[in-house]
């Protein structure tokens, strides 16, 4: 029986070193569809991981609302959403009221950078988000500073001086900024007379998701009915929202290029490997003239289709994974570790397996021809 | 004991090469003689095992020769064209067909050394079958298929195209073949192999008139 296997092994050796050429495309077209399929699931994994990341600095229970006010709105609307979201908010919940300024300060090593205002009367609230603010007074939010650090800033002609703040573990991520000025609202005199943004961040006291689509929708219906149509509505839920459909689609589509690579890999496999095996139907039949089995023949084929199809995916894995890390502007988790590589050829080791074993269908109704027919 | 049983094959539909055949052969040498075409290969081949019979059964001590079980252990079998395995050495083909049969490691090691010495190959051992003379690979094929001491052993034209001194090796290695009891079948146009104590069956005869005409005129 070794010795058997050792002839098998070495007649597939044979095979490849005699007929490179279509070893070499089994190998190109495997780690193409391969490639394909892999390149589709690192997409999704990525924009999951941003989507997942924006959510947990955002917080589940959380909502921002923003408005942008200018010319005549300044006068109509200013303070409006405020005023709202007083109305609006539970006794549980609590929130912020923040401006962003359209006009930018100077700050000193860090260049241009965004004003937001706040009350003081919201300091407990602020300190909720921001807890190395003690006082109030100017911060600036740079989570690659050293905190406590004082750096001067410019403001229109106003200089003043700032605090180097962490960002709070939440943080303003929602706001979608990082190093920004924190004022409180008495130093900027003037400065809105130009626009700005109010940002309203809502702390929700529920956590589960149904409570938090119930306020959401409370929230949505209030903001129709006060005719606050051009206001911005971010919240935690949303975005799970939205990673839960990432993540279904996600499943969908894998599967869909699993089975498209799949069935390309069976009939290209089985079309090659049939067309081999006419030649090659000697050495079979003369194998089983000396009691060898049809499945250790067909064992054969599916050992050589697998050894191809690994090849193809790990060459198909390193490619990407260099093309990923050197060319586009997309994570690849891990990048060329042997954990990330190993991951991936777990997950997709049962597509290998069927499609090598698919592909030896058709050889397997060769090998049911009569040996007679084949040596004289 | 090979029984044959009304056996019939037909390569095509409508042209049968064996129509309703029939016989018993009993351990000792049988000849199959008769024109070429006449059907001795395929008779060969479907007591191997190697063809499905399109009519009637072949049984092998009332087992059907299909059974790999019976080509490992069984059945030697001797090609027309030798069909030694290319890639190997003279001394892995025989191994490849005694490691898959029964035998135990040790009448395995004792059957190949015999084989070789018996037939003259031991000098020859280490050589593939395209670096031998066609007398030594025919008795390389010999010996493969008597490796493991098959209880029948079918030759197809073992001797054409050999000069006397290797039929005359093959004709002892037949003799002591037959000698132990062993069942051998051999299918032959040369008159040398009358030299055997054998059974001869003029195989002309189980030929329908119109195939035997048409054989004649060939």
């Amino acid at each position: 029986m070794i010795l058997t296997v050792f002839y098998l092994w070495k007649d597939i050796w044979r095979q490849w070193l005699t007929n490179p050429l279509s070893c070499c495309a089994r190998i190109a077209i495997a780690g193409f569809l391969f490639g394909l399929a892999l390149g589709l699931e690192r997409y999704f994994v990525s924009v999951e991981g941003t989507l997942a990341s924006e959510l947990d600095a955002m917080g589940l229970n959380r909502i921002v609302l923003s408005q942008n006010l200018y010319g005549d709105k300044i006068g109509v609307l200013r303070g409006s959403l405020d005023g709202l979201i007083e109305t609006f908010a539970p006794a549980s919940g609590r929130h912020v009221y923040l401006r962003r300024m359209s006009q930018v300060a100077e700050v000193e090593l860090l260049g241009r950078r965004p004003i937001y205002s706040y009350r003081d009367s919201q300091m407990s609230a602020l300190q909720a988000i921001f807890p190395d603010i003690a006082q109030a007074g100017a911060y600036v939010c740079a989570a690659d500073l050293q905190p406590g650090t004082r750096l001067s800033a410019r403001i229109g002609e106003q200089q003043i001086n700032l605090q180097v703040i962490r960002t709070g573990p939440s943080g303003l991520a929602a706001l979608s900024a990082t190093h920004y000025i924190l004022i409180p609202d008495e130093w900027i005199a003037g400065l809105d007379e130009f626009g700005f943004t109010e940002i309203v961040i809502y702390q929700s006291a529920h956590n589960s998701p149904a409570a938090l689509q119930t306020e959401l929708a409370a929230l949505g219906t209030l903001l129709r009915i006060e005719g606050f149509d051009e206001v911005n509505v971010r919240s935690g839920y949303t975005l799970l929202e939205r990673l839960e459909h990432l993540r279904a689609r996600h499943a969908r589509w894998s599967l869909l290029a699993e089975l498209f690579a799949g069935l390309l890999m069976v009939i290209v496999f089985a079309s090659t490997g049939l067309l081999e095996y006419r030649q090659n139907a000697y050495l079979s039949a003369l194998l089983q003239s000396m009691g060898v089995g049809r499945g250790l023949l067909s064992l054969r084929y599916l050992v050589e289709n697998l050894i191809l199809l690994t090849v193809s995916f790990l060459g198909a894995c390193l490619v990407l994974a260099f093309v990923v890390a050197h060319y586009l502007p997309l994570e690849f988790e891990n990048g060329l570790s042997l954990d990330a590589l190993t991951r991936s050829f777990q997950a997709w080791s049962p597509l290998l397996l069927i499609t090598a074993a698919a592909s030896c269908v058709p050889i397997g109704f060769g090998l049911r021809r009569q040996i007679g027919s084949i040596l004289q | 004991m090979i029984l044959c049983q009304q056996l019939g094959y037909a390569y095509r539909r409508g042209q049968p090469v064996l129509t309703d055949f029939s016989a018993n052969f009993a351990p000792g040498l049988s000849l199959l003689v008769g024109y070429s075409g006449c059907g001795k290969s395929t008779l060969l081949k479907l007591i191997a095992g190697f063809l499905k019979p399109t009519g009637g059964e072949v049984l092998i001590d009332g087992c059907d020769p299909r059974d790999s079980q019976l080509r490992r252990n069984v059945i030697g079998f001797v090609f027309q064209q030798l069909n030694l395995l290319p890639l190997l050495s003279i001394r892995q083909n025989l191994l490849m067909a005694a490691s898959l049969s029964s035998l135990s490691r040790a009448d395995m090691v004792q059957s190949m050394a015999t084989l070789l010495d018996e037939l003259g190959l031991e000098p020859l051992a280490a050589r593939r079958p395209i670096e031998l003379s066609g007398g030594q690979q025919q008795r390389a094929a010999i010996a493969r298929a008597l490796v493991k001491r098959p209880a029948v052993l079918l030759l197809d034209e073992p001797t054409s195209g050999l000069d006397d001194l290797n039929t005359h090796i093959i004709i002892r290695q037949l003799e002591r073949y037959a000698a132990t009891g062993g069942t051998c079948l051999i299918a032959t146009h040369d008159h040398r192999l009358d030299r055997l104590q054998h059974e001869r069956i003029d195989f002309n005869r189980f030929l329908p008139v119109e195939r035997h005409l048409e054989t004649v005129a060939d």
